[in-house]
């Protein structure tokens, strides 16, 4: 009784520490960042798609969104492009040559090639919202949770794709 | 008397907006061109507008500027160069200054493209953006749809979260060709009463509100409605009263791609005796498809199908019932230049039909 007690006790505690362990920030998620003053901290996944494509504009009437992207062939703009734009590299750049054409938007968002500029363009851009990998966002910028789960959270949606 | 005090009222406000943010030390310009070169080859060798010969022409080379003036002000400009059998015709097609106060409010005044539809302001002379080689006929030609507006506008979200916005628009009426009424841009212009034969450009104005959705739970999906109301200076009358309606559906995911508008033309009281119950209805829609081949990725099949309909008494634009089918194929030359061949197949009642293949190399730089 006392041996199956045990052996019962230590499969849970092991069985829950791998959950722990597979549960905790993992390297492949990816971050929506925004500068610490943003006015945001949580947003659902069609709220942020209306923001990264331009269809949101202003957080409130003295503070525009300043948006930045990674540069094209990095894991992060992969996955939003795939998860949040839901489209190809080539839709990408011709859904903002678009936007500017119908004078929706007077500029492309900003393309960054790193995370270290995400962080360091974020963290100092009052309005900026961002993307980078979970693994790497340091002190200075704001994760948003998106539907209403952090990075590293079962229910998070976005991840970086190999 | 009301128009000149919104219009003092809207210039203070631009005033005191303009002063209450730091001004940067330059306007951050922005700019993009797009161009294309065509080839047709029909049966009656007038090209597929009945206007321009067969053979090699340039299209358009279209100049697109924007620029952040800073303190929220914003502007847009479109410099048109369009050839017609080796000779060129320039327009500045579009010209506005813009103040966005927040996402629900952006007032603007200048020139544009009419809001009236889709089509028209989406891609416009950008003919790299759209898909087929020609515009749909309810857009080309502008005896069915006003293709510019000249005004002021509001603009922005109504409801966030739908993606629901608005454009609400007030200016200058339609001074444009009506093509095969006979009617040109002096007799919609109006006349000027202390000269007899002289055309004025200020005796009617005109309103249009567009309402539309982008919902961002159906990414890629777009659909809403226009209305357009209108005083034409039509000579010898009093003024024809003109109506506009239009609805569309835009799918732009690619694999489909479907468009689709409708628009309801109205005149009435032609005759200026206040006979409410004379009153002419021309429809026109299209339906586009395309689909992008996953497998295939530069390459994209498309057709379309457009059709107008018109009572043959029609007083002011005359009979304008058309219908025509095309068919063709796009290819992605690289990601700023495609290539585009086409056949065509135009029908009007009463008159012989032309078909004909064309091509298109178009892109932006």
């Amino acid at each position: 009784m006392f041996k199956t007690l045990l052996t019962t006790t230590a499969a849970i505690a092991l069985v829950a520490g791998l959950v722990a362990v597979s549960h905790a920030q993992s390297p492949g998620d990816l971050a929506i960042v925004a500068h610490p003053e943003t006015p945001v901290a949580q947003m659902s996944l069609a709220e942020l798609r209306q923001v990264m494509k331009g269809d949101r504009q202003y957080w409130k009437p003295d503070l525009p969104v300043v948006l930045f992207v990674r540069a094209a062939t990095s894991e992060e703009r992969t996955a939003v492009l795939g998860v949040i734009y839901q489209m190809t590299e080539p839709q990408f750049n011709q859904y903002w040559i678009a936007k500017q054409f119908r004078a929706e938007s007077t500029s492309a968002p900003t393309k960054l090639n790193s995370n270290a500029l995400t962080q360091q363009f974020v963290s100092s851009t009052p309005g900026a919202i961002g993307f980078m990998a979970a693994r790497d966002v340091k002190p200075g910028v704001k994760i948003l949770k998106i539907d209403g789960a952090s990075p590293g959270e079962p229910s998070y949606r976005l991840h970086l794709t190999k | 008397m009301i128009l000149s005090k919104v219009g003092v009222a809207f210039t203070c406000c631009l005033l005191v907006a303009g002063t209450a943010v730091a001004q940067p030390d330059k306007p951050a310009v922005h700019f993009r061109g797009f161009a294309d070169v065509n080839f047709a080859a029909t049966d009656n060798h007038l090209s597929d507008d009945g206007k321009s010969h067969d053979g090699f022409s340039l299209g358009n080379l279209v100049g697109h500027v924007n620029a952040s003036l800073g303190g929220k002000f914003s502007f847009f400009s479109e410099v048109n160069v369009t050839g017609i059998d080796n000779q060129f015709s320039i327009d500045v097609a579009r010209a506005f200054v813009r103040y966005d106060y927040n996402d629900r409010l952006k007032i603007s005044g200048g020139r544009y493209h009419a809001p009236i539809g889709y089509w028209n302001v989406a891609f416009h002379r950008g003919l790299w953006l759209q898909t087929t080689i020609f515009r749909p006929d309810i857009i080309r030609e502008e005896w069915f749809q006003p293709d510019h507006f000249v005004g002021v506008m509001a603009e922005g979200l109504l409801v966030t979260r739908a993606g629901l916005r608005y454009i609400a628009g007030y200016g200058n009426g339609r001074d444009s060709d009506l093509g095969p009424s006979g009617l040109d841009a002096g007799d919609l212009a109006g006349q000027d009463s202390a000269t007899p034969g002289k055309v004025s450009t200020g005796k009617h104005r005109a309103g249009v509100v567009r309402v539309f959705a982008r919902p961002p739970q159906l990414n890629g999906v777009e659909f809403g409605g226009a209305v357009y109301r209108d005083t034409l200076a039509v000579a010898f009358t009093d003024g024809v009263p003109e109506l506009i309606t239009s609805a569309y559906l835009a799918i732009t995911h690619e694999a489909p791609e479907i468009l689709a508008e409708f628009s309801n033309l109205r005149h009435s009281d032609y005759y200026g005796d206040g006979r409410s119950h004379d009153a002419w209805n021309s429809q026109a829609f299209y339906v586009q498809f395309a689909y992008r081949i996953s497998q295939h990725p530069k390459w994209k099949p498309y057709a379309r199908f457009e059709k107008s309909l018109t009572p043959k008494d029609e007083p002011v634009t005359g009979n304008l019932e058309n219908s025509k089918i095309l068919a063709g194929i796009r290819y992605e030359l690289t990601d700023f230049a495609t290539l585009k061949v086409e056949y065509g197949q135009r029908d009007k009642p009463g008159a012989s039909g032309i078909s004909g293949v064309f091509a298109q190399t178009a892109f932006t730089f």
